[in-house]
């Protein structure tokens, strides 16, 4: 599958820095194109390590639910099929998310909540880099 | 957008106007900034016109921008000189204002930009005694309370409810990271015991610097009644350092010290960590915002989940 995907994405990216940002010169337009060339070099980066981040958040959110009696969902059985994975993945951070009164009361998973979130947060593989938009400005 | 801007001019000056270069600048995550010169009588005008975008990070209110624009003239708070309001959006397309363009430049790293440190150090005392001023505003009997609502003693509630509601309308997936937050914050609210006009995003970057001196502050669309706590979080917030501090030379507590001589109010360090936290709840729930715009089409800027801001969140409310 060549060009692959991340092959595809660095090389969207280079034309539109090698053939279009120097024709604008219009700071807008400028602006807005550095934030596309950032995306797209996240993109090319990190799309190959969704669908393992997804499985592991799944699962681990999954463990702290079970630490405050929750009920949680199987996962899919084909963790090949991404959309199934993402509906996965929304249906139990939902459940975390009401969950959390409960959790709150309970020591032990609110703990494992609390590493969970700083766990995830390090391993989230589309987090925002400098030049990427309000996040990143906002993070400089 | 030059003859809808010569239209609206013409019916406002009573005259043919011309309409020079018009351009879009990139500041402002919130409002579109056009800036642009018109002449009429002769005379050259250097405008800008701020409208409403058609997907923002920031739902906010132009009646209250134009409200308080209007009242802090003559108080001492140097605000941009408001021309014409065009508030149901028949003019332009969408809600607008147009002012006069300020003198100066907006550098939004200035403090830690090539300036000699002290140099900086003055500057930024220059631009944080007018965060002490804008508090120290008499917006009583300059009748911002009817336009703006006083909050009474319970600022804290307040703004809490406010985005706690913001992040529930926007939010795309749910996000536990700020549910666990919000939690946190709802059990440690303070009270405040004065009010005042609160900025609401204060920084060296919305204001305009002409050589040594702050001509503006800028972007008031955030402005509300409030405690003024939430400001000093604002600009403490450990996510801006890169904007609001000189490491060694200008520090949060500097600032804070600076701020409490100026206003003769005591500083309350707990009520400044929970503004704290909740800044960065807002900063998250913008950039949630963002994202929705951006997947339903009507923002061309890409927002990525705030995951390294819901870390920070974290150590700030367990530190």
């Amino acid at each position: 599958m060549r060009p692959d995907l991340s092959e595809q994405l660095a090389g969207i990216r280079k034309v539109l820095a090698d053939v279009v940002a120097p024709e604008l010169h219009d700071p807008y337009p400028a602006d807005v194109l550095a934030g596309v060339l950032a995306a797209l070099d996240l993109l090319a980066d990190s799309w190959a390590e969704v669908p393992r981040f997804l499985c592991w958040d799944s699962a681990a959110t999954g463990d702290v639910l079970r630490l405050a009696g929750q009920s949680v969902p199987p996962m899919p059985d084909d963790l090949l099929d991404l959309a199934a994975l993402q509906a996965h993945h929304r249906e139990v951070r939902g459940l975390l998310e009401a969950a959390m009164p409960t959790i709150l009361e309970h020591e032990v998973a609110h703990a494992a909540v609390v590493q969970l979130f700083r766990d995830r947060s390090e391993r989230y593989p589309l987090a925002a880099r400098p030049q990427g938009g309000f996040a990143a400005h906002a993070a400089r | 957008m030059k003859e809808r801007l010569a239209a609206w001019l013409a019916d406002e000056v009573g005259e043919p106007v011309t309409i020079g270069d018009v351009r879009r600048t990139s500041a402002g995550f919130s409002r579109e900034n056009w800036i642009f010169d018109a002449t009429w009588a002769g005379a050259r005008h250097d405008l800008i016109a701020r409208r409403d975008p058609v997907g923002s990070v920031l739902e906010t209110d132009r009646k209250v921008e134009t409200a308080v624009l209007r009242a802090l003239v003559g108080t001492g708070v140097p605000v941009p000189t408001l021309r014409w309001v065009d508030l149901d959006g028949t003019r332009l397309g969408r809600p607008a204002l147009i002012m006069d363009l300020a003198p100066g430049t907006c550098e939004s790293f200035v403090l830690n930009g090539d300036r000699p440190l002290d140099e900086r150090v003055a500057l930024a005392h220059r631009i944080y005694d007018h965060l002490a001023g804008i508090h120290l505003v008499g917006w009583r009997s300059l009748g911002l309370g009817s336009a703006l609502g006083d909050p009474g003693s319970k600022a804290a509630l307040q703004a809490l409810d406010h985005w706690e509601s913001e992040l529930r309308r926007v939010q795309l997936d749910p996000e536990p990271e700020l549910t666990y937050v919000l939690a946190w914050l709802r059990a440690n609210a303070p009270a405040n015991e004065v009010t005042t006009l609160v900025h609401g995003d204060f920084k060296p970057g919305n204001v305009l610097l002409d050589g040594d001196d702050v001509s503006v502050v800028l972007d008031w669309e955030t402005a509300h009644l409030g405690d003024p706590h939430e400001d000093l979080g604002w600009v403490t917030n450990p996510l801006r350092a890169g904007e609001h501090r000189i490491a060694g030379a200008w520090e949060p507590q500097d600032l804070l010290d600076r701020w409490a001589e100026r206003t003769g109010w005591a500083v309350d360090p707990g009520a400044v960590r929970w503004w704290q936290v909740l800044a960065n709840v807002k900063l998250s729930v913008i950039v949630l915002t963002g994202s929705r715009a951006f997947v339903e089409g009507r923002l061309d800027r890409i927002h990525q989940s705030p995951v390294r801001i819901y870390r920070l969140l974290l150590d700030q409310i367990e530190a």
